[in-house]
């Protein structure tokens, strides 16, 4: 399979430089970091205080830029964009012809987007409701020489820890694992973080119903209602889960399954058209599942 | 498992060529995910009694007040309905946002667009990525082709 990446795209489409604004994923994390500094006795930043306090004392690591070309060398694995194929063939013709699609592979097909993804990829791309969160300015455009994302110097040239760092599916386990088992935070502050914040609110971002708690973790559902991750995750009958995912299919959840804490966290190196990465989501519904029968 | 690791496993590549072996111990971006050590950060800070969800931002630091944000808390910057979303007023460059004096002013300088309360994912902004990609696919075929 033929992998067509993003800075293929730009030299090979120099006049696509000057279309209208697009979008990248990008959470304006740098508010936390500016507070944390401002508050730990130490005045570490967040990366600082995460990793020290947290990935430290699981044995982990969590990196966040600037990246220099010398880091790649060692441990650390770009993320490798959409195959042009599958981009081509399986998710820009489902904008317009999404009930073709599901009529022809089936719903369950891993290529068929879900309506919470059709709506956010229509707003996203293709602009169709002015009001949306998805055509306000943010970030400059990368090929101004500033900000971008994904492997491009100049997204991995500034900390944000919620958007451009750097870890593995064993670190984020462990962490949120001790975290979600009270060994990190005392049990009030646990159940503060974790207490619900509404129920099945329309997210005006997301275009979709989400739970969040107070500290912003999706809080699942069963089928429909609720869903964890845009209805992709469909939480079994008889789990409680909670947690939350990165755009390509990053995944880190932890779920009450009868009486067992069962941490699951999946980190992939290739993006997907989906949300949150098929083949993930699969692999943890259905180890969640296996749980269950048990 | 009940804090015991019951299974530990990667596998593929670290690079397209398929050289470099991708294990357990490969780093790469996570995107939101990291959301979840942000979160967690932050809430040491709380179980310490330095920093509350429902208090005003303001009270740890004061620039932040500008343009109406005086009442927003960490607490509904988590749980994503401070009204940022995706947003700034206006477009940092990078430099700004590589400098942590720069940075902070810029942040405490910007109004955020959408009213507290406003439910909302914070999660992204004007750039280009793998759905730029699609546009460009768009903008390709449609013009060249």
């Amino acid at each position: 399979m033929k992998f067509f990446v993003c800075e293929h795209t730009f030299i090979i489409l120099p006049r696509c430089i000057d279309l209208s604004p697009c979008r990248c994923p990008y959470i304006p994390a740098f508010y936390t970091d500016a507070v944390v500094r401002r508050v730990d006795p130490l005045k570490r930043s967040l990366l600082q205080l995460v990793q020290e306090e947290l990935f430290d004392t699981v044995g982990q690591s969590i990196f966040c830029p600037p990246i220099s070309s010398h880091d790649w060398e060692g441990r650390m694995s770009k993320v490798h964009d959409i195959p042009l194929s599958k981009m081509m063939l399986g998710l820009l013709p489902q904008l317009y012809l999404s009930n073709f699609y599901r009529s022809v592979l089936g719903e369950d097909h891993p290529l068929v987007l879900s309506d919470s993804e059709v709506n956010l990829y229509r707003n996203w791309i293709l602009k169709v409701d002015p009001n949306s969160p998805l055509v306000k300015p943010g970030l400059p455009d990368m090929d101004q020489g500033e900000a971008s994302w994904n492997n491009r110097s100049s997204w991995l040239s500034y900390p944000m820890m919620s958007a451009n760092c750097l870890t593995n599916a064993r670190g984020t386990g462990h962490v949120f694992d001790a975290f979600m088992r009270g060994k990190v935070v005392s049990d009030d502050t646990l159940a503060l973080f974790l207490k619900p914040v509404g129920t099945h609110e329309f997210d005006n971002f997301l275009s979709n119903n989400v739970t969040y708690s107070a500290g912003g973790f999706g809080i699942g559902g069963a089928g429909k209602e609720g869903p964890l991750f845009l209805g992709i995750f469909k939480q079994p009958v008889g789990a409680e889960c909670t947690g939350w995912g990165g755009i390509g299919g990053s995944t880190i959840m932890h779920c009450l399954v009868g009486a067992h804490n069962v941490t699951l966290s999946y980190v992939p190196n290739l993006l997907s058209p989906r949300v949150a990465l098929d083949r993930g989501m699969k692999l943890l519904s259905e180890a969640v599942g296996i749980l269950l029968e048990e | 498992m009940n804090g015991e690791t019951v299974l530990d496993i990667a596998g593929g590549y670290q690079d397209k060529e398929k050289t470099i072996p991708y294990d357990v111990t490969t780093m790469n971006l996570v995107f939101s995910s990291g959301k979840i050590p942000e979160t967690i950060g932050i809430a040491l800070l709380v179980d310490k009694g330095l920093m509350e969800l429902d208090t005003p931002i303001k009270e740890y630091w004061p620039e932040f007040a500008q343009k109406g944000k005086g009442e927003i808390t960490m607490g509904d910057i988590l749980s994503h309905r401070s009204g940022a979303m995706d947003s700034f007023e206006k477009t940092p460059d990078a430099a700004t946002l590589q400098d942590d004096h720069k940075r902070d002013e810029f942040l405490a300088s910007q109004k955020f667009l959408f009213p507290r309360g406003t439910v909302g994912y914070r999660g992204a902004s004007s750039g280009k990525d793998e759905v730029f990609c699609m546009r460009a696919y768009i903008y390709y075929f449609t013009t060249v082709y």
